[in-house]
């Protein structure tokens, strides 16, 4: 076996999203590795949280707290600012998102596959999104407003608009699973050929900078969308 | 690596969870603690514009009352002064009227005590020139009508000389 035919299969073994067990009822349930890091993921951060929210004070608060306060104060500006007054019901959920795919594209780090690698969770993200940005239009201009939007700014955009419906989760989809793969694949490809201090730069551009500037652009996205559906 | 199967479905169950978990225990809190402070604030600062307000009127009364007393004061001196002075003139008229008075009698009284020694005087000259008159005549003719006759011609003789003096 050449060098090259082993560097591939060990490649295809890290690119494979793993089952990692079945339950064993409807004819087997298969749970991915993605899903489970994700379990992990939604431990690790309310464990955190219940620690970190612990004694928060009104008065005088601590340095920790104040860490706190900066980073969940200033995403919530960050939305606030973005999709408005209106949308301030859907910040909460664009914050928990912005946490969990900068956590999730981060966690490559400490040696878990990236959930965010797994085709089934970026989907996952889209389509919530999508639904989520189709509701907050629905909820404000209701179920006639809703339908006369996609004939915005005129009627023969409409096919655009409805197609956009389609394109707009795809793309979101898409998007953080290739810059997430590629990063995967570019990382395991400088690992294989020098294992030691050499990758030290790389991860620093690809796992840690890519990674949150994708969970950004994600958000940012979403409620860039949200935004407009809210108008 | 491309798959898409039940797993995307945990994933959204996932996502929904983590989204429950994390407004509970993270977001919420923190809001609220930024939120009271925020109110606290704001209600803090209200309360010092309040405040500010209120000692900005009572400076103001202050300051009236302090104008008001002062110019009370003037116009109490400016009465007491007219006061004084009324007084004052009021003293000093007595004064100068009693004086008036005591020189206006001081004279009449000289004047009565001149007129009586001049009397007097006329009296005693009346005598005196019965006497000499009654010594060059020689003999004591009617007392009575004598004094009479020289008592006129004395106050005549007298009269011309009040005049010539005059």
């Amino acid at each position: 076996m050449s060098i090259t035919e082993e560097l591939a299969e060990k490649l295809l073994e890290e690119l494979n999203c793993e089952t990692v067990f079945t339950i064993p009822i409807f004819g087997g349930i298969p749970i991915a590795e993605s899903v489970v890091v994700t379990w992990v993921i939604m431990l690790a951060l309310t464990v955190l949280s219940i620690i970190l929210v612990r004694n928060l004070q009104v008065e005088n608060p601590g340095k920790k707290q104040q860490v706190l306060e900066m980073a969940i104060g200033g995403l919530y500006n960050f939305f606030e600012s973005l999709i408005g007054e209106e949308g301030k019901r859907y910040i909460p959920y664009l914050i928990s998102v912005a946490i969990y795919i900068a956590v999730a594209n981060l966690i490559g780090i400490i040696g878990f596959k990236p959930p965010t690698k797994d085709l089934n969770s970026t989907a996952a993200l889209a389509v919530m999104s999508i639904v989520l940005i189709e509701y907050s239009g629905f909820h404000k201009k209701g179920g006639k407003g809703f339908l006369k939007a996609f004939a915005e700014p005129m009627p023969l955009l409409t096919p655009m608009n409805v197609m956009e419906l389609f394109i707009r989760p795809l793309s979101l989809c898409m998007r953080l699973f290739g810059n997430v793969l590629g990063s995967f694949v570019v990382m395991e490809l400088i690992k294989q050929v020098a294992g030691f201090i050499v990758p030290i730069p790389f991860t620093m551009y690809f796992d840690i900078f890519d990674g949150l500037i994708q969970a950004y652009v994600f958000v940012f996205l979403t409620g860039l969308f949200m935004k407009e559906a809210l108008e | 690596m491309l798959r898409l199967d039940m797993n995307f479905v945990w994933n959204i169950v996932n996502l929904i969870v983590l989204y429950f978990l994390l407004r509970h225990f993270l977001i919420q809190p923190v809001m609220n603690v930024i939120n009271k402070r925020q109110t606290m604030i704001e209600q803090s600062i209200s309360n010092a514009r309040s405040s500010e307000g209120q000692a900005a009127v009572l400076k103001k009364q202050y300051e009236e009352k302090l104008a008001t007393s002062g110019e009370e004061g003037a116009k109490l001196i400016e009465e007491a002064k007219i006061q004084a002075k009324a007084q004052y003139d009021r003293i000093l008229k007595d004064a100068q009227e009693d004086a008036g008075r005591v020189i206006s009698e001081a004279q009449k009284k000289t004047e009565a005590d001149q007129e009586k020694a001049m009397r007097e005087a006329k009296a005693q000259i009346a005598s005196l020139v019965i006497a000499a008159a009654a010594k060059v005549i020689g003999q004591e003719t009617n007392a009575n009508a004598n004094q009479a006759l020289y008592d006129s011609f004395l106050a005549e003789a007298g009269d011309s000389h009040d005049a010539g003096s005059n």
